[in-house]
C-alpha cells in the first residue's frame, strides 16, 4: 500500500470535524472539499481493506486528536471519481502510510476550485461517527 | 402588485404568511388604539377551480370565529382538506394573503412581510456564523477565518434577493469567503459566494452533467446570471411568483 499507485477503484476518505461540512440529510457540503486559500491540495486517507473500527481509529489517531477535534464523520469514494475532475490523489506517508493528497486543484483560479469542490462532494457518501 | 402565487405546493409557507400577516395586523392596530379596528383583517384570495372562479374572500376581523377557523384549516395536515371555512371548497387554492387595514385604506402582501421577516432571521443568523468560524482552522484543518469583509458583502446580497426567492443556506468556505446555497439534491445544487471584494463567484450542478461556474460583479442589484441558477434549482422560470 505504501506509496503504491492510487488505483481508480480504491476507496479513499475525508475526515470531517465541522458540522459546517454535511448537511442533516446526511450529504457532504462542497466546503469539506474546498482546499485552503494559498493550498492545492486536499488531504485524505485510503480505506482500502479496512475494517470500519480502523477507519474510524485512524480519524481518530490521526486527524482528530491532535488538533482536539472530535471526528463527526467521513466522506468516502473511489479515486477515479477525483481522477474524473482531473485531479491527482498522490501517497504522502506524514502522518500515516495511509495519508494521500488529492493535488491539481488550480492555483490562480477559485471559480473552478469551487465547481471541483462541488462534484466531489456529489459523489461522496457521509457516514457519521456513531456515539458509542 | 397583481401577482398570483400558488400556495398549494408550499403550505408551511402559507401558514408561516398567515402568522406573520395576524402579527403585523395585531402590531399595527393594537398599538395605536389599543383595540382592533373590527373592519381590518386578513384577506384571503382564492382560487376556486371546482367553481372556477377567482374570488377575494371577505376579509376576516381578528378575534372572529372565522379567524379561528382559519388558523384551524390552515393548522391542518392536509392543506386542502377538511376545510371548515365558509368559503374554501376542497378544490379552493390560496392564492395570495393579504392583510387589509381598513383605518388606513391599505392592502398589504403578507408575502412581503414574511420575507422579511425570514431574511432578518437568516442575516441574524449569518452573524452568529461568522462569529463562530471567525479563528484560523474552525474546519480543524487551515480554513481561514471568515472575513468581515465576506459577511457583510453576503448580508447585501441577500437584501437583494427578490422576496419571492426562497432564502439560502450559509456555507462557511476555508477560503475565508461565504457561500449561500440553494440545495435540492447533491447533483443539483448551486452556490454563490462571498468574499468581500465585490465580486460574486458562483457555482452549480444542475442534474444529468449540467454544469456551471463563473463569477459576476456585484452591483446595486442581484446579476442576472445568478437569478436565473437559482431559479434552475428552485425547479420554475419565476421561483414562486407568476406575473
Amino acid at each position: 500500500m505504501i506509496l503504491e499507485i492510487v488505483k481508480p477503484e480504491e476507496p479513499i476518505s475525508r475526515f470531517i470535524l465541522d458540522k459546517a461540512h454535511y448537511r442533516s440529510d446526511k450529504t457532504v457540503k462542497h466546503n469539506a472539499f474546498m482546499p485552503p486559500k494559498g493550498k492545492t491540495e486536499v488531504s485524505v486517507y485510503r480505506i482500502k481493506e479496512l475494517s470500519t473500527t480502523e477507519i474510524w481509529q485512524i480519524g481518530d489517531d490521526f486527524v482528530a486528536h491532535p488538533r482536539n477535534r472530535i471526528l463527526l464523520g467521513r466522506a468516502d469514494m473511489r479515486a477515479e471519481h477525483a481522477h474524473r475532475q482531473g485531479l491527482d490523489i498522490r501517497p504522502d506517508i506524514q502522518p500515516h502510510p495511509r495519508h494521500a493528497n488529492i493535488c491539481g486543484f488550480p492555483a490562480d483560479n477559485s471559480e473552478k476550485v469551487r465547481m471541483l469542490a462541488l462534484e466531489l462532494a456529489a459523489c461522496a457518501s457521509f457516514y457519521p461517527r456513531k456515539s458509542s | 402588485m397583481e401577482t398570483v402565487r400558488s400556495l398549494i405546493t408550499d403550505n408551511n409557507k402559507a401558514f408561516g404568511e398567515f402568522l406573520a400577516a395576524e402579527k403585523y395586523l395585531i402590531s399595527s392596530t393594537a398599538s395605536n388604539e389599543r383595540q382592533i379596528n373590527p373592519l381590518s383583517g386578513i384577506c384571503l384570495k382564492i382560487i376556486d377551480y371546482e367553481g372556477k372562479q377567482d374570488a377575494v374572500a371577505e376579509p376576516i376581523s381578528i378575534g372572529q370565529r372565522e379567524l379561528a377557523n382559519i388558523r384551524y384549516f390552515h393548522n391542518s395536515p392536509l392543506f386542502l382538506e377538511g376545510t371548515v371555512t365558509p368559503f374554501l371548497s376542497s378544490s379552493s387554492i390560496v392564492s395570495q394573503i393579504f392583510i387589509v387595514d381598513y383605518k388606513n385604506y391599505e392592502w398589504i402582501d403578507s408575502g412581503e412581510i414574511y420575507g422579511e421577516r425570514k431574511v432578518a432571521k437568516l442575516i441574524s443568523s449569518m452573524q452568529n456564523l461568522c462569529q463562530e468560524y471567525s479563528s484560523q482552522g474552525w474546519d480543524g484543518y487551515d480554513a481561514e477565518p471568515i472575513f468581515r469583509s465576506a459577511c457583510d458583502e453576503a448580508m447585501r446580497f441577500i437584501r437583494l434577493l427578490p422576496f419571492n426567492i426562497d432564502l439560502p443556506e450559509v456555507v462557511p468556505e476555508p477560503t475565508g469567503s461565504i457561500a449561500l446555497e440553494w440545495y435540492k439534491r447533491k447533483d443539483h445544487l448551486f452556490v454563490a459566494s462571498l468574499s468581500g471584494n465585490g465580486t460574486i463567484e458562483y457555482a452549480g450542478l444542475f442534474g444529468s452533467g449540467n454544469k456551471s461556474y463563473g463569477s459576476e460583479r456585484l452591483g446595486g442589484f442581484i446579476p442576472p446570471i445568478i437569478l436565473h441558477h437559482i431559479h434552475r434549482i428552485l425547479g420554475n422560470d419565476l421561483g414562486n411568483c407568476k406575473a
